[in-house]
């Protein structure tokens, strides 16, 4: 008894040190994984003049490496209430492109693919949902904690200064509301460059780059492109601020930093341009994306909803049961493009002033020593 | 003192005894042994039974006399009603059995100690058995009906050696209640312990068809039903949650309970309100001249009980408290995360009780309990419950006895997400529900071949679903308050019990049961024929206050039958039909004291459970062996299933959702039961299975196509092994083996890329299970002192929990990973999380003086 009182404090720290410590996670392998794969389908119909996709995959198993698993030599269409088939070729692997096909309005679309393997798979008739171009775009200087990754690919919680960016929406009608964005940040930075880089630019002319000297290195004029928001960008009734009759809707944070962009030292970010593509989505479509909005901002942690399932709106009709994934989507799509007024973004003078759209321009793309067509000036 | 050796032979008498009184000693020697006795000034006589005949006999202390002399001779037979109470605490005791000796007649004193026989008028010798307690012998003269009260003595020491009982079974040969487990505050301090002292909630997950959520979680399920099927009632007021510290130990300190029943069939009449069970949990009722004061010190929680009276015999006070300091420890923590943590609780409770006079009965009961919960310094979880009752109980007239019971019972709940590197999401988010009932119950003996039993019940409920506001002034949250909930359910019941014969009894009741919801209120309304969603709103009805929103109402029949082979073997039948207008809604991997309580509304009908049950009861050896065989089967309607991926925290259209199931549970339960001797304890096996299924049209409304799905709660097959061994008069050692199947989960089956984010496919709900669950438990105990009259008595528990260090997984889950070396390049893993991996040893200090 009296050895128990006198050592009494360290057994108590060890019986409490010991029920925390006991209670931890492992890795569990112990579930089954199913041996077939499964089919990914997704389709983008819109009223765009554009080339429309649809990208045939298959699911990896849950815990497998995740890998690109294109789904190749597949008979697919769509077909409109009229009748009308638009067939889709292949032109790279699980790619199928048709370039005639432009959504209308009341008019109702349906995806029909047919695998080599024989199963038939079909959509439920999907009708536009046409979009208004947006009104305004506006932002407010911010500081926001982001994850930026380390060296080690580890994301590490860091604030960093910007403009978060804003559009306004009218509240009134539900329908009008189903609503995704797809903003992306289009950086264009020019900068000088030495000469081992410049020749990679013209590989054909040695001796282009020779005619530079160190003191007076070729300026290489870039366009790149970022998505805004990692994730889903819906308008969700819930968590919008409503200001007066309006939701204020966050398209997302553009950050002062540079560190993201593949500009040396000593360039420079001529001009921010918002590139917004607004598109107006049928209740099934909407019905997926909140699914998997949700499922993506799942932290999974322990007293967190169950799991969320993303429910598509295709079937199998050769073999009814047959799990298929994915969406075929026929959206109205407005795409607009929003400069930012000032060259780095000052705090209190925040203005986006729209200009000619520059959604098409491709991701990444530079000119040595020429100004390339549509280069935006301050 | 004059006797024979021989009629005491083999006996070793202990040293125990010589702290009894002598009447007490002598009613003990005689309740033991053939033998009678009689007192002559200082000088006791001891004579054997055999050749003077039964009770011919006897000291006039022991002889009981019903009716007036009188009589003889007017009457054939006579009724004689009867009450058992505990000596020391005057609590009624429930399940001990009453027998009268040489004939068939045996009965089971019910939830108020109360039993009844017709008996012809003449001599009787009447003997009352309860484990834990000493046995009872009374002569018994009967001329006409009457009624008699009797007292059982614990402490028991038989001469043999030490007996210590393990539990009390209601689920034992007499009387028509089956599937009922009782246990008082003896029982209960030896069953096992964890982390040092006896839990009620853990204690009854231990038997048949009773099971754990978890090491951490709150609640339990029985024979298949949810957590919030069960009433848990604290002297008389529903608890709304039953754990401290997310289950870790219950709320309910069991130093002040006196009793604890719990009925899994055949529910009484007077008891409405969740479909699955009932437990009742009556703090003491106790001795209102006498002083005690006892506790225990642990590690994780020291607890302190002080009884006293105010006026000698009228008017006494018990009060308990109970408190953690986990919070000191972890501050001492050579760790960040660990500093930054909370996890504390306490819990207080008081009765007064007020005696004017031997037939009337008042008491006063307060209990507050409340929880803090953050690790990490990110979510702080708080919740309190609150309950308040004022009781009186006395008889009206020779045959009328009545029972009023009024109070509340309010529970709190917070969550306050403070991410101190994040202030734009930190919220704080409130919801609260608050409960009034006010029960009038009245027991009548008319005649001397029924009892009935009737009464009202009425109950107001308001519920804060949630208010969510900001909790730093950086924070983007927009402030929010979900529609407050206000109902009101009435029932009024009645139940008579009929002695038909000794073989037979039989008890018909019926309850029925008014609920209506009330404004103020919004109500949706949605397209017909398409499934409900923000999207399909048409119009809103807004109801004004106290205007009528939904109203439900049904009769409620109650049926048990017994039929008695002998007094050691019978087969009882139940039927009962409850509804049950509120529900927990919870979507949460495990259960938490988050979940949202919500009430029936035009949407969310009625839960409804019809269960039939079967038993076999055969006890052996005297009764010290008891067997049990039961099978059931329950239909529910109306149960409340949720969508994938379901929002249930601040969602003002809720019932979007929300889906309607109906499902069935069935199973079989085994019982053997040892419950006197050095070796006691009990094997218990349970099959079970919960269905469940939804019957949408559209695949929004459906869950697995429509197809039966285990529920959450299914766990086919579970057992318990435990026993209680008694190494010597001052130490015991317990140990108890768990196993039972894992829980069904809903786990991913497929990854893909979609819009370059990375999805889960999850596969058909609840298609996997987890681990199953084993553990192995032991603990010894050390009394420091038996003697009656030495007024301080403590004792050591040394209890180590998970003995083997089985990490019983408590959930699955799945997280994203960054893909590295270590991880084998993964973007996502599946993990199990379990609460203790290792064995967990407890020491804790006993007292009372």
């Amino acid at each position: 008894m009296k050895l128990f009182i006198k050592h009494s404090k360290y057994l108590l720290l060890l019986a409490v040190a010991s029920t925390i410590a006991s209670s931890c996670t492992e890795v569990y392998d112990g579930h089954t994984k199913l041996s077939e794969e499964v089919l990914v389908v997704r389709a983008l119909l819109t009223n765009q003049d554009e080339p429309q996709k649809v990208v045939l995959q298959n699911t990896t198993g849950f815990g497998q490496e995740l890998q690109q698993q294109p789904v190749r030599f597949a008979f697919v269409y769509v077909e409109n209430q009229d009748g009308e088939k638009f067939t889709f070729s292949e032109q790279e692997p699980g790619v199928y492109v048709n370039e005639e096909i432009q959504a209308e309005e009341n008019q109702q679309y349906t995806l029909r693919i047919e695998l080599r393997s024989g199963h038939v798979y079909q959509s439920l008739p999907q009708e536009l949902n046409p979009v208004s171009p947006l009104e305004s775009v506006y932002g407010f200087y911010d500081s926001k904690l982001t994850d930026i990754p380390d060296n080690m690919g580890e994301p590490i919680p860091t604030y960093m200064e910007g403009v978060e960016v804003f559009t306004d929406l009218n509240t009134d009608d539900q329908f009008s509301n189903l609503i995704r964005f797809q903003p992306e940040i289009l950086y264009q930075y020019r900068e000088r460059i030495h000469f081992e880089l410049c020749t990679l630019f013209v590989p054909h002319d040695h001796d282009y780059c020779t005619i530079y000297s160190a003191d007076d290195p070729p300026i290489l004029h870039c366009r790149t492109k970022r998505p805004l928001k990692g994730d889903v960008n819906l308008v969700d009734p819930e968590f919008e601020s409503v200001v007066g009759d309006l939701y204020q809707h966050s398209l997302g944070f553009v950050p002062k930093e540079k560190k993201h962009i593949p500009l040396s030292f000593n360039g420079s970010i001529d001009a921010r341009i918002l590139l917004t593509n607004k598109l107006g989505l049928t209740d099934e479509a909407y019905s997926f994306y909140r699914a998997m909005k949700e499922q993506l901002a799942a932290d999974n942690a322990l007293f967190d909803p169950v799991a969320t399932q993303l429910e598509g709106n295709i079937t199998c009709i050769t073999e009814p049961g047959k799990i298929v994934l994915g969406l075929f989507e026929v959206s109205g799509s407005e795409k607009q493009s929003f400069v930012l007024n000032k060259e780095p973004p000052v705090p209190g003078d925040i203005e986006f002033n729209e200009i000619p759209d520059l959604s098409f321009l491709p991701e990444h793309r530079c000119f040595l020593e020429t100004v390339p067509e549509f280069w935006v000036l301050q | 003192m004059f006797y024979l050796d021989q009629w005491f032979e083999d006996t070793p008498f202990t040293r125990q005894l010589l702290d009894y009184d002598l009447s007490h000693l002598l009613d003990t020697l005689t309740g033991l042994h053939p033998v009678t006795y009689f007192e002559k000034g200082s000088v006791v006589v001891f004579l054997p039974l055999e050749g003077l005949g039964e009770g011919r006999v006897r000291t006039i202390e022991h002889k009981i006399i019903v009716g007036d002399e009188a009589d003889l001779g007017r009457y054939t037979s006579a009724r004689v009603t009867g009450t058992l109470r505990d000596a020391q605490t005057h609590s009624p005791l429930t399940g001990a059995t009453v027998q009268i000796i040489n004939t068939t007649h045996v009965a089971t004193t019910d939830i108020d100690g109360r039993f009844s026989f017709r008996l012809p008028v003449g001599e009787h010798r009447i003997k009352v058995s309860f484990i834990g307690y000493e046995d009872l012998y009374r002569d018994l003269y009967l001329y006409s009906d009457g009624e008699i009260e009797l007292d059982l003595f614990d402490d028991i020491v038989l001469l043999e050696g030490v007996t210590v009982s393990a539990r009390r079974s209601g689920g034992s040969v007499g009387g028509t209640r089956m599937s009922m487990i009782s246990m008082d505050s003896k029982a209960i301090r030896e069953l096992p312990v964890s982390f040092g002292e006896g839990d009620i909630i853990r204690s009854f997950t231990l038997m048949p068809g009773v099971q754990a959520v978890g090491e951490f979680g709150s609640g339990f399920n029985v024979r298949g039903g949810s957590t919030d099927q069960n009433l848990i009632l604290l002297e008389g007021m529903p608890l709304f949650n039953s754990s401290h510290l997310f289950g870790l130990t219950s709320v309910v300190n069991s130093d002040m309970v006196s009793e604890v029943d719990m009925i899994k069939a055949g529910i009484p009449a007077k008891f409405g309100e969740r479909v699955s069970s009932v437990m009742n949990i009556k703090m003491s009722e106790q001795d209102l001249d006498q002083q005690q004061i006892n506790g225990g010190v642990g590690l994780l929680n020291s607890r302190l009980q002080v009884k006293s009276p105010i006026y000698k015999d009228h008017v006494s006070v018990a009060l308990s408290g109970r408190s953690s300091y986990s919070n000191w420890f972890l501050e001492n923590m050579p760790d960040n995360d660990l500093m930054n943590s909370e996890a504390d609780f306490y819990d207080l409770a008081g009765v007064i009780n007020i005696k004017p006079s031997d037939r009337q009965f008042f008491s006063v009961f307060g209990y507050q309990s409340e929880d803090n919960f953050m690790m990490a310094a990110q979510s702080q979880y708080n919740y309190k419950s609150q309950i308040g009752s004022l009781e009186w109980s006395g008889w009206l007239a020779e045959n009328l006895r009545t029972n009023l019971t009024v109070g509340f019972s309010n529970y709190f709940y917070q969550v306050e997400e403070n991410l101190s590197t994040n202030f734009g999401n930190a919220y704080r988010l409130n919801s609260n529900i608050r409960y009034q009932s006010a029960k009038w119950n009245f027991n009548y003996y008319p005649t001397d071949v029924h009892s009935l039993e009737m009464g009202v019940n009425s109950i107001s409920y308001r519920i804060n679903p949630g208010h969510i506001e900001p909790s730093h002034q950086d924070s983007y949250i927009v402030p929010n308050k979900i529609d407050q909930e206000n109902a009101a359910e009435f029932a009024v019941y009645v139940s008579d019990n009929i002695n038909i014969s000794p073989q037979w009894d039989i008890e018909v009741g019926l309850r029925y049961s008014f609920y209506q919801m009330f404004g103020p209120s919004k109500v949706f309304k949605y397209e017909p024929d398409q499934p409900r969603s923000p999207l399909t709103i048409t119009d809103s009805i807004v109801y004004q206050d106290r205007e009528s929103v939904a109203r439900y109402h049904g009769a409620e029949p109650r049926l048990s039958l017994r039929y008695g082979w002998d007094e050691f073997s019978s087969l009882k039948f139940s039927y009962n039909r409850i509804h049950q207008y509120i529900n927990l809604l919870s979507n949460t991997s495990v259960m938490n004291p988050s979940d949202i309580w919500k009430l029936s509304d035009t949407y969310v009908k009625p839960l409804r459970s019809d269960q039939f049950a079967l038993g076999y009861f055969k006890n052996f050896a005297q009764n010290n062996i008891e067997t049990s065989l039961e099978v059931y089967y329950k239909n529910l309607q109306n149960v409340v299933e949720y969508k994938n991926g379901a929002q249930l925290l601040m969602n003002e259209n809720i019932e979007t959702d929300l889906l309607n199931a109906r499902g069935y549970n069935y199973g079989a339960e085994l019982s053997i039961e040892k419950l006197s001797g050095r070796l006691t304890g009990w094997f218990s096996y349970t099959f079970s299975l919960s269905r469940y299924r939804t019957s949408g049209e559209h695949p929004e409304m459906q869950i697995n196509r429509n197809e039966y799905f285990p529920s959450n709660h299914e766990q086919p097959h579970n057992l318990v092994l435990n026993a209680n061994y008694n190494l010597s008069r001052r130490w015991r050692i317990n140990s108890t083996f768990v196993y039972s199947t894992g829980r069904p989960t809903t786990l991913p089956e497929f990854a893909y890329e979609f819009d370059n984010n990375q999805i889960i496919y999850f596969s058909d709900r609840n298609k996997y299970r987890m681990p199953d669950y084993h553990r192995l438990d032991v603990a010894i105990t050390w009394d420091q002192n038996l003697k009656k009259k030495r007024s301080w008595k403590g004792s050591w528990t040394l209890s180590i929990v998970n003995l083997y260090a089985r990490k019983n997984a408590y959930s699955i889950f799945y997280q994203k990973d960054t893909p590295s070396n270590q991880n084998d390049f993964r973007h996502f893993s599946l993990y199990k999380m379990y609460i203790i991996g290792v064995p967990l040893p407890t020491l804790t200090y006993n007292f009372s003086f």
